[in-house]
Order: C-alpha cells, then sequence, then structure tokens
C-alpha cells in the first residue's frame, strides 16, 4: 500500500529525487533508450526545470497498470512526457520523454 | 546522493511476476533494448522471486551514458563546397589546431542550441530559405561534397527530431544550421559566442 500523494507533494518528491539523485527508473530487463534520462541530451536539471513549470493542470493520475493500489503521476508540460511514482521511501521514473 | 551497494534490499513492480517485489541490488549487464548492445557489471535492482532487472538506481545512471556514447553512428549529407568553407572558417575561429572533428563539434553545438530554443525550428526553416537563396554572384556551378560524421546515438535522435518538428530534412537542417554558424560565428567581426566556443574547445583539447 503506497500513501496517497497529491500533485504538490508529488512535484516535491520527484525534484528532490532528482536534485539528490536518489531515484530509480523501473526496467523491464532491459534499459529503454528512450528514456532520455539515460542519454546525455538531458540532465536531472532540465527535466527539474520542467517539472518546476508544472501546473495542476498539467498533472494526471492514474493506477499502476500492474499493482492499481499504486498511483502513477503524469505530466505534461511543453511536448515533455514525465511519469513515475513513489513506493516510499523510493521514488520511481518510469518515462521521461519527448 | 544516497548511494547503493551490492546487497542492499529495496522494492520495486516487477513486469515478470506482476506484482510489488522484494529486491537485491546486485551486479548485473543489463542490454539496451534497441539492440545496440549492453552496459556490464552496473549496479541494478534485482526481484527476489524471478531473478530479473526490475529497475536501475540513479548512480548506474554515469556508467550507462558513457556506453551509449560509444554507440555510433553515420550522419552523412551533400552540401555545396561553399558550406564546408564556411564550417571550416568557423572551426579555425575557435582553435588554432582546427580539423575535422571542429566541424562535427559546430555543427553538434548549434543543432543543440537551436533544437533546445522553443523558437528553433521556426528559425531552422527561416535560415534554410536563406541558405538555398543564396546564389553566387557569378553563374558558376558550386560543388557538392560530402559532409560526414560518427555521431553518438542521443545526437542523432536529437538531430531527427529537431528535423521533424521542423518539417525538414536532415540535409537541409545541416544547411540551416551553416547559415546559422555562417552569421553568429563567420561573418561578425567580435563573435558573442566565440569566447564560450573557444573556451570549451581548449577545455576538450586539454
Amino acid at each position: 500500500m503506497t500513501k496517497k500523494v497529491g500533485f504538490k507533494e508529488a512535484k516535491r518528491r520527484a525534484i528532490e529525487a532528482l536534485r539528490n539523485k536518489t531515484y530509480q527508473i523501473e526496467e523491464r530487463q532491459e534499459i529503454e533508450t528512450k528514456n532520455l534520462l539515460y542519454g546525455n541530451t538531458v540532465s536531472e536539471e532540465d527535466v527539474i526545470e520542467i517539472i518546476i513549470k508544472c501546473r495542476g493542470q498539467d498533472h494526471e493520475m492514474q493506477p499502476h497498470h500492474m499493482v492499481k493500489t499504486v498511483d502513477v503521476h503524469i505530466l505534461r508540460k511543453d511536448g515533455w512526457y514525465i511519469k513515475f511514482y513513489f513506493l516510499d521511501p523510493e521514488t520511481f521514473f518510469l518515462s521521461v520523454h519527448r | 546522493m544516497k548511494l547503493y551497494s551490492a546487497g542492499d534490499k529495496s522494492k520495486a513492480i516487477c513486469e515478470t511476476c506482476q506484482d510489488m517485489v522484494e529486491t537485491t541490488f546486485l551486479y548485473r549487464d543489463v542490454p539496451f533494448d534497441d539492440g545496440t548492445g549492453k552496459v556490464k557489471d552496473i549496479l541494478a535492482s534485482v526481484c527476489d522471486r524471478c531473478g530479473e532487472v526490475v529497475a536501475i538506481p540513479a548512480q548506474s545512471l554515469p556508467a550507462i551514458r558513457r556506453a551509449r556514447e560509444k554507440v555510433e553512428v553515420s550522419l552523412e549529407a551533400q552540401v555545396p563546397a561553399s558550406d564546408i568553407e564556411i564550417l571550416d572558417a568557423a572551426a579555425t575561429r575557435i582553435s588554432e589546431r582546427a580539423s575535422v572533428r571542429h566541424r562535427k563539434f559546430l555543427l553538434a553545438f548549434y543543432v543543440r542550441k537551436m533544437a533546445r530554443d522553443p523558437q528553433g525550428a521556426e528559425r531552422i526553416k527561416q535560415l534554410f530559405l536563406e541558405a538555398k537563396a543564396a546564389k553566387p554572384k557569378a553563374k558558376v556551378k558550386v560543388p557538392r561534397k560530402r559532409l560526414s560524421f560518427k555521431v553518438s546515438h542521443d545526437f542523432e535522435e536529437e538531430f531527427a527530431a529537431f528535423a521533424k518538428i521542423s518539417g525538414l530534412k536532415k540535409t537541409q537542417v545541416l544547411r540551416g544550421v551553416v547559415r546559422e554558424i555562417r552569421s553568429d560565428l563567420v561573418a561578425p567581426e567580435y563573435p558573442a559566442s566565440l569566447p564560450q566556443l573557444r573556451e570549451l574547445v581548449a577545455t576538450m583539447e586539454s
């Protein structure tokens, strides 16, 4: 069971995890090369800047497709698509795409 | 920054087990999903039930990025010889030891700069049209020459995405970028970008 986290708290925790490099990336046995966090073209700072710009209307929450009790937070801003969730105390990024 | 060590415990969602699982951090070889190879011996979060890699901690990303850099692809284009001359002129401004790799550095620098600019797509279209309209003063035929670079997979993807949103072909983007280099770095007597570019090149060459 994971604690319900609203937009503001989700934003704060995602930024903190990126800033402190305490996040993990969910994988399916392989490195998903489309996730821009794996490349050299986008840094954690770039992703933080996008998240900072996000407002409530850029945020959506959906249950994780495998574990319905986990809320996946989705941010869409300026063509960016960022998806993450929390398994306390960890922050997992599913996607950072453009 | 929190660093995990081999043997540390965590949890994750496992695709194979379709469940939230306990995991252990272990060193594993993890392949890229596009078949371009694998990263050897990185710390990964491994499912305690099925033994599959289920997550990658941030501390393993620099190793993945280095492995990704080594995957190189060719970027090729046929451009007017005058474009090559512009690139070479710009290269001699940024380094006393200008060589072919400085051409690549300049193109990469300007492509990335423009790709990140919200107005970049519109600007590159305009620049390409200017490049296309520029004719030699006399009616002479300007030969076309081949530009060829080995670039990282990431750069190629960023370049292709920029071409797509601009609605241009890759060669057209390159021609627009050369036009930008001409007006930003070659034409001005004291280009504003020059100190930064010289500094970058000097750092890379040190």
